[in-house]
């Protein structure tokens, strides 16, 4: 039996034949707040994992994927660690994307579609929230993908509670600083211990075993908190 | 993490050789001092490191401390694009002579010692 985690990858795989110049990196222009870029789903998958194991992240309370692109985190939040999610997008016809994705990943991984939100607006303006009437004070862990990274940081060090939670995908095995949020943990260098073949190794998610090895690479998971 | 003394402000000011350079020189000296004797096979995240794409990177270090890495891209070449090697074998010589860190490294099926 396929595991969820599988059955994610091989969806989003499957969609390599949508118009992929909408994906590519953009400029960031007045129109286009940011750019897509797909986060590694296996990435955050290993985080989360760690994360909720060590108690860093409430996995009861409001996810908020800041950016959502085509919906990948927000499912595997919802469909795997049946976290309540809600993913927001700038961009008209990747919100579209990643609302239709919801609704078929909800299906294929069995959860509710009201387990993961997409909203199209601006994650840095209170009233994309109040669309799904929801309080940005609410969300308990944010994500973000190097995607106007300090403007969200910057919003959740002026209105969240004390104690929420930030998580940012990064790239730079050097850690932002942004005022206002602690960095408590750093997860670098994500690593494969297991012996597997070398088919199993570019399956992606064969029976590996994957840990963060604190080895600074080209996919880091920093933990932030207000 | 103490082998990174920049900040992330001081570190983007860098040319991407230095970048480079900095992320190596780190690297290497935390792969000597906590993984000594272990293999770790990093996953596929594609990147770009000295100008040559790859599709992941393996690090070994065996009992002498020697550091071992594999880009399995050039591997991927080697085995699929056996007229493309050489250009590429030659591209790995260059980078890590540029780099001269002071190790050995394998890229893909050949050996080149520093």
């Amino acid at each position: 039996m396929k595991s969820k985690l599988r059955l994610l990858k091989e969806y989003f795989n499957s969609k390599k034949e949508v118009k992929t110049d909408n994906f590519k990196i953009t400029e960031i222009s007045a129109e286009r707040k940011g750019s897509f870029v797909p986060s590694s789903a296996i990435c955050v998958n290993s985080a989360l994992k760690q994360l909720i194991e060590e108690g860093d992240i409430d996995d009861k309370g409001l996810f908020l994927d800041a950016g959502c692109g085509d919906g990948r985190i927000i499912a595997l939040t919802a469909g795997i660690f049946n976290i309540p999610s809600l993913g927001v997008e700038f961009d008209a016809e990747v919100s579209g994307i990643a609302e239709k994705s919801i609704d078929d990943l909800s299906t294929i991984l069995d959860f509710k579609k009201e387990n993961a939100v997409v909203i199209k607006g601006d994650f840095t303006e209170d009233n994309t929230y109040e669309k799904a009437g929801i309080r940005f004070e609410n969300i308990k862990t944010v994500f973000n993908y190097i995607n106007n990274s300090k403007d969200i940081a910057k919003k959740i060090a002026e209105q969240s509670p004390e104690g929420t939670v930030f998580l940012l995908l990064d790239t730079c095995f050097i850690p932002m600083e942004f005022p206002g949020l602690k960095l408590e943990k750093s997860l670098k260098g994500l690593a494969d211990l297991s012996k597997t073949t070398k088919k199993g190794y570019y399956d992606g998610i064969g029976n590996l075993n994957l840990k963060f090895m604190d080895v600074p690479y080209s996919i880091n998971m920093y933990v932030y908190r207000k | 993490m103490e082998q990174f003394k920049l900040s992330r402000e001081e570190f983007e000011k860098l040319s991407k050789k230095k970048q480079t350079e900095y992320y190596l020189e780190g690297l290497l000296k935390i792969l000597q001092t906590k993984y000594k004797g272990s293999t770790i096979k990093y996953r596929n995240e594609t990147t770009k490191m000295a100008g040559i794409k790859l599709e992941a990177v393996y690090f070994r270090i065996d009992e002498q401390g020697l550091l071992m890495i594999k880009h399995s891209g050039l591997e991927n070449m080697l085995e699929s694009r056996e007229s493309g090697f050489s250009s590429a074998h030659e591209s790995a010589k260059e980078v890590v002579k540029e780099y001269n860190l002071g190790f050995k490294a394998v890229y893909g099926k050949s050996i080149v010692t520093i």
